[in-house]
């Protein structure tokens, strides 16, 4: 028995086969955003009918920004949700929807058949999508009254994550502004 | 019907594989030869269960047999002949079904090959090599199992192969080439773990592992090869190679196991490093493994990767438990393959094959550590961190310019290297060609370190390789006057193969290193009859069309290339749009010339009839491919048996292949 | 294109699905042969007729998007322009992860996603802010998995210092073989016969075999 390759063989085997092993526990696909607890990125964008939205005129109530697309599959998926959620929380929460990497004519053809929940947003040159670090569509930002990004969904939001959300936000009451 | 056929053939494949391993290792043990001829029966049964199963899922393939879960998922109606028939290994479980088959057929090879002369080595090598078939078809046979019988109501039409697989031809024969590599790797290591049981390692077993290590050796060249070529001619980014996951995984066996193929060199010159070679060889064998499980498990972010599916934790089960029988094997037995005592100089033939190990080895280990780092990384942090092209190519070019070096400094320097000035000689006679290598590089605008360094080097190595592999015709005329130049040459078809292949990777480096620093881009949004200026080539947007084909729609840009005034031909970059997918693929289109290429590549088709056109221009990129062809050449060459071997099989005994009376082993 | 613009039946199907979308490599994200639109006019605009330079990325409509100000501070270089600009976007691109593909950086990935990472960071150089200014802002939004080269510092270590460390320790083992030599020097002058006679028949090794 040679006790030294025997080491080495297991010292060098053991930790790349735990390491793979760990692997399994992690969904590659999916990014933990290093915005959640850090304030929103402010933007001003334009409706599909000119409108301007400035988030920071919005500070105050909570939002809920949604990053979609209209050849995204989960993003139908999605749709009816959060349909509900906003006629839910009308006026106390803000749905807004910001079109990823989308053709806005596809998009106003698309709520025109299936309806709206909010506006959606037309991001030039997809500079808001970048601030928010979206990977692709859906990701769905969650932010509180105070302006600060509590949460962020990536892909189809299900309906237990948006009420959990929509309860947090709601609950967490407003400290300077109101 | 079909689903059953083809799950029959999975089981007896199974059986033969389960009994075979069994009597092997008693055959094995007892030296039995009714027991090995037992075996060998029964290895050539589980080839031909895979090859049945195969054929089963060809036919069930071609004739659109929808109730066969595999053809449900990757079959369509409208996917012509060809793509059909390779859609066999564009999805998880056939691809692990064709990994069979080429198993099967490795195992009869050495079945067939090896029988004579090797009775008490073989038992185990095919008890070994049918313990592998034993787990494959284990897997075929449950968690990949591609005939299952696809759950009512069995569909009309299916969604057709992954499109990306869909557009080049190159998708036929990447993966093939990558899995015959893969696979064949099994058989040295099958071979070593033989040795190992043995207790003895003598040059006639030596000579032929390294020669059934040289076969999936070369093929993972052709593999990697055709990897980088397809990605080059359909992704559509005007690179060959992107320090992916999957294609690191592809690179380590290849590695170990070119290092391997040199160590031989060493214990079959001087009888030392035996127990080295075995231990490459098994670690080349754990690599493949390693390798399949990244690809097939979705541990790591790849364009390869299979989706998730069950059968990553089987394979990690199976990847450990190989590792454990390996060095539990190995600190058994090591002990009993003894080396000649090593009296090395660094400065001599010896010392150079042990840097060369030296480099191989930390090379495959640096990129081992930089493609699994993420997962430790989310492990231990709890963060995602990439690690991706800048850092591999700021690790790996030091240590390739090393092997560079290493193959001009090794060939020219003497066995032993005792005499200072032999070695002094043998150093300088190469120096002109190296200045050479490094004033074309200054004359064509090389100014970068590692250009220069390369050039330099490969000046040296291509001297060296010329003066070596042309020896044998020089020594002849000298000594006997009679020989031809080539019969010379064919006297050891090994030696003369071996210089091929440094000389095919010489002309690999330095295109590598030529095209990846003198590349340049330009990108513009073009309207009809806009122009687009790259590096002497002016690109002239003519026009966009949707061509309708069967199974996809292509929008089709006409560009007009023209450089020094004249007419270059029209070039057509497309973008292929297929049902059911919502991307679409963009398919360059490519001008080659023998000192550049140009690439074009449609980014966009705006409304307005405009296109986003990119176009790069990269020197000497068809040179790195043809470098590959000569390798692969090389090693065909190496495979010729060598004149004693010749004349050994006609007397029907076993060569003694070893120069030095430290050679053998027994 | 196929495309289509109502929930169809395939979306119920993959209704509680886990969520995917298809992660293509190098696939440039487009909108192909769509009737033009304002974003799609305003960009062909922008870019001007007959140009044989990249269309001037970084134009953004004033007033609407991002203020890059407020999410990075000031700007701490100089404003670049020209092919100083366009030296500092590639090796900016060179280094960042496109996030929708695998393992490409965005100088290389076609992606409609990847153009407009690029499109910024020649946004952000032009008005003066330091490659390392841009680089920290594409990390602070998307996290440490857009770089392709880790930073050098605590964990990530192992990835910097394993190459070296391999070398070093393999050099270590070779080194103690050669050591080896010199004890072994009884042994020697049989070893130089034999090495002599080698260095003879260096040419023809198969022949010598018999």
């Amino acid at each position: 028995m040679n006790r030294k390759v025997l080491l080495i063989g297991l010292g060098i085997c053991l930790p790349v086969l735990l390491v793979l092993g760990f692997g399994f526990r992690h969904d590659p696909q999916i990014v933990e955003s290093p915005l959640i607890g850090q304030p929103a990125p402010s933007f001003r964008l334009a409706d599909l009918d000119g409108n301007i939205v400035d988030l920071e005129e919005l500070r105050g109530t909570p939002v809920v920004i949604n990053f979609w697309a209209t050849y995204c599959v989960p993003c139908w998926v999605e749709h009816p949700l959060l349909m509900e959620g906003a006629r839910r929380w009308q006026g106390d929460i803000h749905f807004l929807g910001v079109i990823f990497q989308d053709d806005p004519n596809l998009i106003a053809q698309f709520n025109a058949e299936n309806g709206t929940w909010g506006p959606s947003l037309i991001d030039e040159g997809g500079r808001v999508a970048i601030a928010y670090g979206v990977y692709g569509p859906p990701e769905t930002f969650f932010i509180d009254r105070d302006g600060t990004i509590v949460d962020k969904a990536i892909g189809a939001v299900t309906p237990e994550q948006l009420l959990d959300v929509a309860n947090r936000l709601l609950a967490s009451p407003a400290e300077a502004t109101g | 019907m079909t689903s059953a056929l083809g799950q029959g053939f999975v089981l007896l494949g199974l059986i033969a594989a389960g009994f075979g391993t069994a009597f092997g290792y008693i055959a094995g043990v007892r030296r039995s030869a009714a027991g090995l001829r037992l075996t060998r029966r029964l290895a050539l049964l589980f080839a031909v269960a895979m090859v049945g199963a195969c054929a089963v899922m060809w036919y069930a393939l071609l004739s659109h047999d929808f109730s066969v879960s595999y053809v449900a998922q990757v079959g369509s109606l409208a996917t012509p002949l060809h793509i059909t028939i390779f859609s066999l290994w564009s999805s998880l479980e056939g691809s692990i079904l064709f990994w069979g088959l080429i198993l099967g057929l490795y195992i009869a090879a050495a079945a067939i090959f090896q029988r004579r002369g090797h009775e008490d080595y073989l038992a185990y090598t095919l008890a070994t090599l049918l313990g592998i078939g034993a787990f494959f078809t284990f897997l075929i046979a449950s968690v990949a199992d591609p005939f299952a019988p696809t759950p009512p109501p069995v569909p009309v039409d299916g969604p057709g192969p992954n499109p990306l697989l869909q557009n080049h031809l190159l998708m036929a024969v990447h993966p093939p080439m990558l899995y015959l590599g893969y696979v064949g790797m099994s058989v040295p290591f099958a071979m070593a773990v033989a040795a190992l049981l043995r207790g003895q390692l003598g040059a006639t077993w030596l000579r032929p592992m390294r020669r059934w290590l040289l076969v999936p050796t070369s093929f993972l060249t052709a593999g990697i090869m055709l990897g980088g070529w397809w990605s080059y001619e359909v992704l559509g980014w005007g690179g060959y190679w992107a320090w992916d996951p999957v294609e690191n995984a592809s690179f380590l066996p290849w590695l170990t196991g070119i290092a391997a193929l040199h160590s031989g060199v060493v214990q079959q010159r001087r009888g030392t490093l035996k127990a080295w070679t075995v231990i490459l060889i098994m670690i080349t064998f754990l690599l493949t493994i390693l390798g399949t499980f990244l690809t097939r498990s979705g541990v790591v972010n790849s364009v390869h990767s299979f989706t998730q599916s069950p059968i990553g934790p089987v394979f990690l089960g199976f990847l450990a438990l190989c590792a454990a029988a390996v060095v539990v094997l190995l600190a058994l037995r090591i002990d009993t393959l003894v080396s000649e005592p090593s009296n090395e100089r660094l400065v001599s033939r010896e010392g150079a094959f042990l840097l060369n190990n030296l480099l191989f080895v930390s090379l495959m280990f640096t990129v081992l550590v930089g493609t699994i780092y993420p997962i430790v990384a989310e492990s231990l942090r709890g963060v995602k961190v990439s690690v991706g092209e800048p850092y591999f190519n700021r690790m790996a070019v030091p240590l390739f310019a090393g092997l560079l070096m290493l193959m001009g400094v090794g060939p020219a320097l003497p066995w032993g290297g005792s005499d200072p000035k032999l070695v002094r000689r043998a150093l300088l006679r190469p120096l002109p060609a190296a200045a050479v290598g490094l004033a074309l590089a200054l004359l064509f605008g090389g100014r970068s370190a590692p250009v220069l360094i390369v050039s330099a080097f490969a000046g040296f190595a291509l001297w060296v390789t010329a003066d070596q592999g042309l020896r044998p015709v020089r020594a002849r005329r000298r000594r006997e006057g009679g020989k031809g130049p080539l019969a010379s040459l064919l006297v050891a078809p090994d030696r003369l193969g071996a210089y091929v292949v440094h000389f095919g990777v010489v002309v690999t480096f330095v295109a590598i290193a030529v095209s990846s620093t003198f590349q340049r881009e330009a990108e513009a949004t073009l309207r009809a009859g806009e122009t687009l200026r790259l590096g002497g080539y002016e690109m002239t947007f003519r026009g966009a069309e949707l061509v309708q084909e069967p199974h996809l729609d292509r929008h089709q840009a006409e560009v007009e290339v023209s450089s020094n005034g004249r007419s270059r031909g029209v070039l057509y970059p497309s973008l292929n749009i297929y049902p059911n997918q919502r991307e679409p693929i963009g398919t360059p289109a490519v001008r080659t010339t023998a000192g550049h290429d140009l690439y074009l590549t449609l980014m966009n088709v705006g409304g307005d009839g405009s296109i986003g056109l990119r176009a790069i221009r990269t020197p000497l990129v068809a040179w790195i491919w043809i470098g590959v062809v000569i390798m692969v050449a090389g090693t065909a060459l190496c495979l010729i048996p060598t004149a004693a071997e010749r004349r050994a099989a006609a007397a029907d005994t076993v060569p003694d292949l070893a120069p030095s009376p430290a050679g053998g082993g027994r | 294109m196929r495309r289509a613009t109502g929930i169809p039946a395939a979306a119920v199907v993959l209704l509680g699905a886990p969520a995917f979308w298809p992660a293509s490599g190098a696939t440039p994200g487009i909108l192909a042969a769509l009737p033009p639109t304002a974003a799609a006019l305003a960009q062909s605009q922008d870019a001007g007729p007959g140009v044989d330079q990249p269309p001037a990325e970084g134009e953004y409509r004033p007033g609407l998007g991002v203020e890059a100000s407020r999410e990075l501070g000031d700007p701490q270089g100089e404003p670049l322009s020209g092919e100083e600009l366009d030296r500092a976007v590639s090796l900016v691109a060179a280094d960042i992860r496109c996030p929708k593909c695998q393992a490409l950086s965005i100088a290389d990935s076609g992606a409609s996603s990847a153009q407009a990472m690029r499109a910024e960071a020649r946004s952000l150089l032009a008005s003066g802010y330091t490659r390392d200014q841009v680089v920290r802002y594409f990390e602070q939004r998307y996290g440490e998995f857009v770089l392709l080269e880790p930073r050098a510092r605590g964990l990530n270590l192992i990835v910097w210092t394993a190459p070296a460390a391999t070398v070093l320790a393999g050099g270590l083992l070779v080194a103690r073989r050669l050591r080896r030599r010199r004890s072994a020097d009884e042994g020697l002058d049989a070893y130089l016969r034999q090495v002599k006679r080698d260095d003879g028949d260096d040419g023809d090794n198969g022949e010598t075999a018999t």
